[in-house]
């Protein structure tokens, strides 16, 4: 898939994020911030398009230039999305890549968070950081958020999700929703995913492809792995290859599931084969029913 | 041995390392598919080692064994054998060996007469280089063992095979030396010897010793004649080959000094005394250093090319490999 | 002059070559649409097709040009003339049981001493060696001039005088083989008595030794078509388990066989002019130069582009075309 055509299913993304809304933001998230009306939450330097009642004149006088007070509305959130980008998401079996799913799963979220008037924010991660996305509002900020996401050339070409998380953690003061977009082929993050559990609401998603538990049936293939280079023989003819193929990734996928699990942390993971939008929406409206 | 006719081809063997390093270990080498198979940092998938691995492992081995082997042969492989050719015709030597039971004398520590004197002709025959030699024993009879002939390993194993007393008791020196008179009858060498080892006087046999050196000196055959053993009484121990008996006992030990002589000065020989084994290996030693002459020879180097069999196998390897992973395993790439 | 033809066989495996490579062609495609993914199946098709045609292309030509490296073109070459002095005859006699068979007056084996007594006759001055064979070959009398003492042991020739049993052919050609001595430039000429009947070992190698040691082989079929009765001592025909009459024959079309190589001749007793044919081949074998022609076979050219195309053919697959494999 190229960006042409990724874009413009991404492009219509903005009318079915309206359903995804009750379910994922106004749904169990909701009770998690109590309080009514405005809530003074922090200052900022003043930009024009804020609005000029909330400058907060005390701190402006002190540092000499405008800042604005921002409040923090009972409704409005902060939606963050940790998305991997690294050579391992650049890969997949069926008609999209799962970088590609997870470009489709990050816009749906953002467009979702934006329609209820919500602010998003993302982190693009190889081994690095690649990119740092603040968190805003409006559909600018969504688009934005896209092309980012769409430009990107990664640098890294691992996944250190760990370190993602980390920053995360650090810069991202006010309690909101966290979504990790990763195939989790990644160092153990459970100290860090246990820490940020402990402030945001945190949801793994984990991209797969069919060819993560069962190798594909085919002749002997030379493979060789995006991120580190290193080299086996597939053979998918092989039972034993298959099995231990089986195995491995099986094991892999449960432990991860447990030990999500155990930190608090929701799971949910979304193959390439399937529709996105409606995984997304399905596991949301059964988390509501819950 | 091999030669190259063209060794300056075998410098295109120092592509191969290069080429098996590109093709197994660069980190940009084709023929890959990219598939994520690793944890980041963590855990690499792997199939570990089983047999159709190893066999892989194998098939690549044997490729590039093949290409190799095309390599060599692109050089021109011959082998290389070169072999001795004597131009000049070496002597005729006739070894007459007495059999008769006087031969167990034990005086010839550690064995007997007889071994002593099959020790000194097994040594005497390894020295000799191209000569034709023969076999002629004698008891009560005598019988040619041996044509001469250049067949040492024939010569040497029927001599091992000599036994005492197969030819029964006596001593048909006249006969021994007739029958190897006779046998050199179609001989083309120049010199022919007769080397006759004996401990006992002439007492069987039709023909008499004398008569048998003219014979031998009418048809130019020189006769070296060796008196083994010492004369009195000497103990004798040997086990009669018919009946399987073990004989001992002691035995008035002499030989016919002057026939000895006699036969040598007939023929222009030389009378040799053998007291001691030490002696009797002296002795040969000095025939075998008489016995000489000059011999011409040329180096024949024969070139077989094997290239052919090289391309052939080579050939085959290649196609093995291929088969081997294109068919049965199916590869893709 | 194409001098090994032979090798033209080898083309039999064009077909299942190309089945192959028909065959990868396909499953390639699908193998690789299951593995590498719909999304860049443009491009893996692509790349797979160019390497495909190129690999399949390569391989053709190199299984082409080395059949034609083994085939051995030649041209040229040097003449070389080797002076031989003497002959060296090895008579190798067949002593089994059905030597006796009296198809052949007197006998078989009667027959065949007969025939060498007036070899060494008619050949004076050469060197002769008798070897005898039935279970395995034994060498009776070494290389040697001294003639009369192969007479002496002809007489007595018969198939009781070794207890083993059968009529191992390769054994005795084996032993008459190794009867040879070197050091000197004579002719080797084996002389082979058999009449081919239920022999044993396998002679399909020594053809080519025999050729590469420069021996050439007469092979003197000693029995006919027709056959005979053999007898026991008693005077009784011999009978096989059926109660039939075991009748001899030989094995003509074996020795037949065994002479299709330039240096192995056939011939049959019962032949009136057998001993003149067989003194002409010896002196021709034996005559005072030998004409070699060595051709200088042009196998290089032809193995080096056979080289040159595996050489290529391993590059299209180390190097990935399009950043792809």
């Amino acid at each position: 898939m190229n960006n042409l055509e990724l874009f413009s299913r991404i492009k219509n993304l903005p009318l079915v994020s309206s359903k995804l809304v009750n379910g994922f933001l106004a749904g169990n998230y909701r009770s998690v911030f109590k309080g009514p009306g405005l809530e003074f939450d922090d200052v900022r330097e003043y930009s024009e398009s804020d609005d000029s009642r909330f400058i907060d004149w005390n701190v402006s006088s002190r540092l000499g230039s405008p800042y604005t007070k921002t409040f923090r509305e009972e409704r409005e959130l902060v939606l963050f999305l940790i998305v991997d980008v690294s050579a391992s998401l650049r890969t997949g079996t069926g008609k999209v890549r799962k970088k590609d799913a997870a470009a489709i799963l990050s816009s749906l979220l953002a467009f979702s968070a934006v329609h209820n008037n919500d602010r998003v924010g993302a982190v693009f991660f190889t081994d690095r950081i690649e990119k740092w996305v603040p968190p805003r509002k409006g559909k600018k900020q969504v688009f934005r958020l896209i092309e980012d996401m769409m430009d990107l050339k990664p640098e890294g070409r691992g996944s250190d999700l760990g370190n993602a998380i980390r920053t995360v953690y650090e810069s991202l003061h006010r309690r909101g929703i966290c979504v990790v977009i990763s195939d989790f082929r990644t160092p153990p993050i459970w100290r860090e995913l246990a820490l940020l559990g402990k402030k945001h609401d945190v949801i793994a998603l984990k991209i797969t492809d069919p060819s993560d538990f069962d190798f594909p049936v085919s002749g002997l293939i030379e493979l060789t792995d995006p991120e580190t280079g290193a080299t086996i023989y597939g053979s998918g003819r092989f039972k034993t290859f298959r099995r231990k193929y089986r195995d491995f990734w099986e094991t892999n996928d449960i432990f991860w599931k447990r030990e999500c699990l155990r930190r608090g942390v929701h799971t949910l993971s979304i193959s390439t084969e399937d529709d996105p939008v409606k995984e997304l929406l399905g596991y949301f409206s059964s988390r509501r029913g819950k | 041995m091999i030669t190259f006719d063209f060794p300056g081809m075998l410098l295109f063997i120092a592509i191969l390392p290069p080429l098996i390093f590109l093709r197994h270990f660069w980190k940009n080498r084709g023929g890959r598919l990219s598939f994520s198979f690793t944890i980041w940092q963590k855990e690499v998938f792997k199939p570990g080692i089983y047999l159709s691995n190893l066999i892989l492992f194998l098939s690549s081995f044997l490729f590039w064994i093949g290409f190799l082997l095309l390599l060599i042969a692109n050089a021109g492989p011959s082998l290389v054998s070169r072999e001795r050719i004597y131009l000049t015709r070496g002597i005729d030597i006739i070894f007459v060996l007495d059999e008769s039971p006087s031969m167990a004398g034990k005086d010839f520590l550690p064995d007997n007469r007889f071994e002593s004197a099959k020790d000194v002709i097994k040594t005497f025959v390894k020295g000799r280089d191209h000569d034709p030699v023969g076999l002629v024993s004698f008891g009560k009879n005598a019988v040619l063992r041996v044509p001469p002939g250049l067949d040492y390993e024939y010569f040497l194993e029927h001599l091992e095979g000599l036994q005492l007393m197969d030819l029964g008791n006596g001593t048909a020196m006249g006969m021994g030396i007739a029958v190897a008179c006779l046998h050199l009858d179609k001989s083309t060498a120049k010199e022919k010897v007769i080397i006759l080892l004996t401990d006992g006087d002439n007492n069987a046999g039709e023909i008499l010793p004398e008569s048998a050196a003219n014979i031998a000196a009418a048809m130019g055959i020189k006769i070296y004649s060796v008196g083994i053993g010492s004369s009195g009484e000497v103990p004798l121990e040997f086990t009669d080959p018919e009946t399987g008996k073990i004989y001992r006992g002691m035995f008035e030990s002499g030989y016919n000094e002057e026939i000895l002589k006699e036969i040598s000065e007939i023929t222009r020989g030389e009378f040799f005394q053998a007291l001691s084994p030490g002696a009797l290996n002296t002795i040969m030693s000095s025939i075998d250093s008489l016995e000489r002459i000059e011999k011409r020879t040329r180096l024949d180097i024969n070139t077989t090319s094997i290239h052919r069999e090289l391309i052939l196998i080579g050939f085959i390897l290649i196609l093995v490999d291929f088969f081997l992973k294109k068919w049965i395993f199916r590869e893709v790439l | 002059m194409v001098s090994r033809p032979d090798a033209f066989l080898l083309f039999f495996i064009l077909p299942p070559l190309f089945f192959v490579l028909f065959k990868r062609y396909k499953r390639g495609k699908r193998d690789l649409s299951a593995i590498g993914g719909k999304w860049r199946s443009g491009l893996l098709m692509d790349v797979f097709l160019i390497k495909w045609f190129f690999s399949s292309l390569l391989i053709i030509l190199f299984v082409i040009f080395s059949i034609l490296a083994l085939a051995e073109f030649t041209g040229g070459g040097k003449t070389t003339v080797e002076s031989s002095s003497g002959v060296d005859l090895v008579f190798t006699v067949d002593i089994s049981g059905s030597m006796l068979g009296t198809d052949v007056y007197p006998s078989r084996l009667k027959r065949s001493t007969d025939l060498i007594s007036a070899f060494i006759e008619n050949l004076p001055g050469e060197r002769f060696s008798l070897v005898v064979f039935k279970g395995s070959g034994i060498k009776i009398i070494p290389i040697t001039e001294d003639s009369s003492s192969v007479n002496t042991v002809l007489p007595y020739l018969n198939p009781d005088i070794f207890s083993s049993e059968g009529s191992n052919l390769e054994s005795g050609i084996r032993t008459a083989i190794n009867s040879f001595t070197s050091g000197e430039e004579r002719k080797k000429i084996i002389l082979l008595f058999t009449d081919g009947e239920s022999f044993s070992g396998n002679t399909s190698l020594l053809s080519k030794e025999v050729k590469l040691k420069e021996i050439t082989i007469l092979i003197f079929g000693t029995g006919t078509d027709q056959g005979t009765e053999l007898y026991s001592l008693s005077g009784e025909p011999l009978i096989d388990d059926k109660g039939n009459i075991v009748i001899s024959r030989q094995n003509t079309a074996l020795l037949q066989e065994l002479a299709v190589s330039e240096n192995i001749f056939y011939l049959n007793i019962s032949d009136s002019s057998v001993l003149n044919n067989s003194i002409d081949i010896i002196n021709k074998q034996a005559g005072a130069a030998v004409i070699s022609n060595n051709k200088e076979s042009r196998y290089q050219i032809f193995l080096s582009a056979a080289i040159l195309f595996i050489f290529l053919y391993i590059s299209v697959r180390i190097f990935p075309w399009k950043n792809t494999f």
